[in-house]
């Protein structure tokens, strides 16, 4: 059984009299362990199949089922919950809360769901250690660069043990160097944690660290890379 | 738990920001007791002595919408009322204003007091905390209101010299002060008390010395024996003595001229403060709501429940009210112990309790604003969709 499946989901925008599908009948699946690029012009409906899968927005049809659980049957408060204990999540921007210092940000996540205790704690010290952070955990985000920030956000999408983790855009604000490097901590850490990753990226380059790079268009899937050639390929050339 | 933490470590990061709040609802705190405590103050001086009066009930001339100025009534009224069932004694007290001028012959600043003339020992006669009660055959003595005795530095034995005007001429009275007494204010002025008789010599009037046939005072002081309710022996006076209408002190000194009208317009004021704590606070966390729009979507995109958001602006926004009022009591206190006697403020904790509960309630209503913004605030936003 995968860790996440979208079956034939679609989803169609309405805005007055314009209809638009963002998301057209699109089926994918991740395993544990798998680190997946979808990648996409903007307008390919890469961030709404992003919500779709995270269950902030349910599809107009088909459905997205996670370690065996449609989320269409959950409601608002049920896919919240489920959020909170299932998924990782980290944004292009607006990542961390301002007022709380690294190590809170992180352990934020523990405390939402109930888990701050010695271990928890421990866990999120070690995760921003690996993440180079362990001279910031007392800095507020408003101290870190935007690179630090985004790892402060992946430390936070990884110290609940979700089996699912989402990354929207994550490099979208840095530069090359720091951008490949938040990538590279991304994957390692996905794989090593054994974790189903999903990252919305514009930037081919970083689909290097991908297992397999989804390209969608039109809300469809038109391309998918699975071998390592073809995916350094992709990322040399796009 | 999760709400407070988030709010409280909010509050501690931004500390700048929420002392200005804080100040704020500690400065609405000060106004609101204080306007509280001078309504109070000023129905204290307007009632103190028909308050503190030892007298169930009270007797005036019908038809004066018991007004003391206006009500005239005389010793055979005061017989009759004597002779109802239920009444155990009575007391005339005769009420008119005076000046003191000079202390033991010497000019003193000139103070304006209420001059009551009493029965000694009848329903009426004041209670003394120093010095002697009055005595009808001391017809020269006064008890006098312990802030006329602070503002002058009296001392018992003193005399006094009053000025009053009788006919077209000014006349000046000596009286000698032989007690002091407390909680004798009426109209803001606090009294001196004299017996009834030197109270008619003394009092204004058309002619120099007194009326010179009955004595005319205002009301009657009706103390009750307790074997008859109280409202059955004022419907029995108003049946067997013509032209009189009774009422309780209460009644009597809520329907002195302005009381109502005062009391009122406190009561507006204290309302409007009310007002405007809660457009304050709503207007500060609705703000800061606004300026979290982005955050509060992640929280959400991330897992926490609208009500995990909620709850934390709900408990910043009671921290925020109990530090100012905290803040404000401690000031108002301080203030209180500064200010000099004579300013009419009563803090009652009643009404303390009742304004720290109007304002600590504003709270939740301030918050609604914020509270349906964060409500409406879509998780999809940290992806920078919109539902």
């Amino acid at each position: 059984m995968s860790a996440l499946e979208a079956r034939a989901v679609s989803k169609l925008y309405r805005a007055h009299d314009v209809e638009v599908l963002a998301v057209d009948a699109l089926t994918l699946s991740v395993e544990a362990g798998e680190f997946v690029a979808l990648i996409g012009p903007s307008g390919s409906g890469k961030t709404t199949m992003l919500a779709l899968l995270a269950g902030l927005l349910l599809p107009d049809s088909g459905e997205v089922v996670i370690e065996g659980r449609s989320l269409n049957s959950l409601g608002k408060a049920g896919l919240a919950a489920f959020r909170l204990k299932q998924i990782g999540f980290t944004f292009q921007a607006h990542n961390l809360v301002p007022y709380l210092t690294v190590r809170e940000n992180v352990e934020l996540m523990l405390r939402l769901n109930g888990r701050l205790d010695r271990q928890g704690r421990a866990r999120a010290t070690e995760l921003l250690t690996q993440l180079g952070l362990e001279r910031r955990l007392n800095n507020l985000p408003s101290e870190l660069s935007g690179g630090q920030q985004q790892r402060v956000a992946i430390a936070r999408a990884l110290v609940h043990e979700p089996s699912i983790v989402l990354a929207d855009e994550p490099t979208a604000s840095l530069d090359s160097e720091r951008a490949h490097q938040v990538t590279a901590i991304l994957a390692q850490l996905i794989h090593a944690q054994g974790r189903a990753g999903i990252m919305v990226t514009h930037d081919p380059r970083m689909c290097i660290y991908a297992d397999r790079i989804v390209r969608l268009e039109d809300g469809r899937v038109t391309r998918v890379l699975t071998t390592r050639e073809e995916i350094a390929l992709f990322a040399q050339t796009g | 738990m999760r709400s407070l933490y988030l709010a409280v470590t909010e509050i501690a990061r931004n500390k700048l920001r929420f002392v200005v709040v804080f100040l704020i609802v500690a400065l609405i705190t000060i106004l609101v007791l204080f306007t509280a405590a001078l309504g109070d103050g000023l129905a204290q001086s307007t009632s103190e002595y028909l308050d503190g009066l030892d007298a169930s009930l009270l007797a005036f001339q019908s038809d004066v919408n018991y007004q003391i100025p206006a009500s005239r009534l005389g010793r055979s009224r005061l017989n009759a009322i004597r002779r109802v069932p239920g009444v155990l004694a009575v007391g005339p007290i005769g009420v008119s204003s005076a000046t003191i001028i000079a202390v033991d012959g010497v000019a003193c600043k000139e103070l304006s007091a209420a001059l009551i003339g009493v029965e000694p020992r009848a329903p009426g006669s004041p209670p003394v905390l120093r010095g002697d009660p009055l005595a009808n055959s001391r017809a020269a003595d006064a008890v006098v209101d312990q802030h006329i005795v602070e503002r002058l530095g009296l001392p018992i034995g003193a005399t006094i010299t009053l000025k009053v005007v009788q006919g077209m001429e000014e006349q000046h009275y000596n009286l000698r002060v032989v007690g002091a007494t407390s909680g004798s204010k009426i109209n803001f002025t606090p009294a001196i008390f004299v017996p009834l008789q030197r109270w008619d010599r003394i009092r204004p009037q058309e002619q120099v010395g007194g009326s010179g046939n009955e004595i005319i005072f205002n009301i009657v002081a009706v103390q009750l024996d307790g074997s008859v309710p109280s409202a059955t022996v004022a419907d029995e006076v108003m049946v067997q003595v013509a032209h009189v209408e009774m009422t309780d002190p209460v009644t009597a000194y809520k329907a002195t001229q302005g009381y109502q009208d005062m009391q009122s317009t406190l009561s507006l004021q204290q309302g409007f403060v009310l007002v405007i704590v809660v457009l304050i606070i709503g207007s500060f966390f609705q703000i800061q709501t606004l300026q979290k729009v982005a955050q509060i979507g992640m929280l959400k995109a991330i897992g926490a429940s609208s009500w995990t958001v909620v709850g934390a602006l709900l408990f910043q926004i009671m921290l925020t009210l109990l530090v100012g009022l905290s803040v404000g009591l401690a000031a108002v206190w301080l203030l209180a112990q500064a200010l000099p006697t004579g300013i009419p403020l009563v803090f009652s904790g009643g009404k303390i309790a009742v304004a720290i509960a109007s304002i600590l309630a504003a709270g939740p209503l301030a918050a609604m604003l914020a509270v349906r913004t964060i409500l409406k605030i879509e998780p999809l936003r940290a992806l920078g969709l919109s539902a």
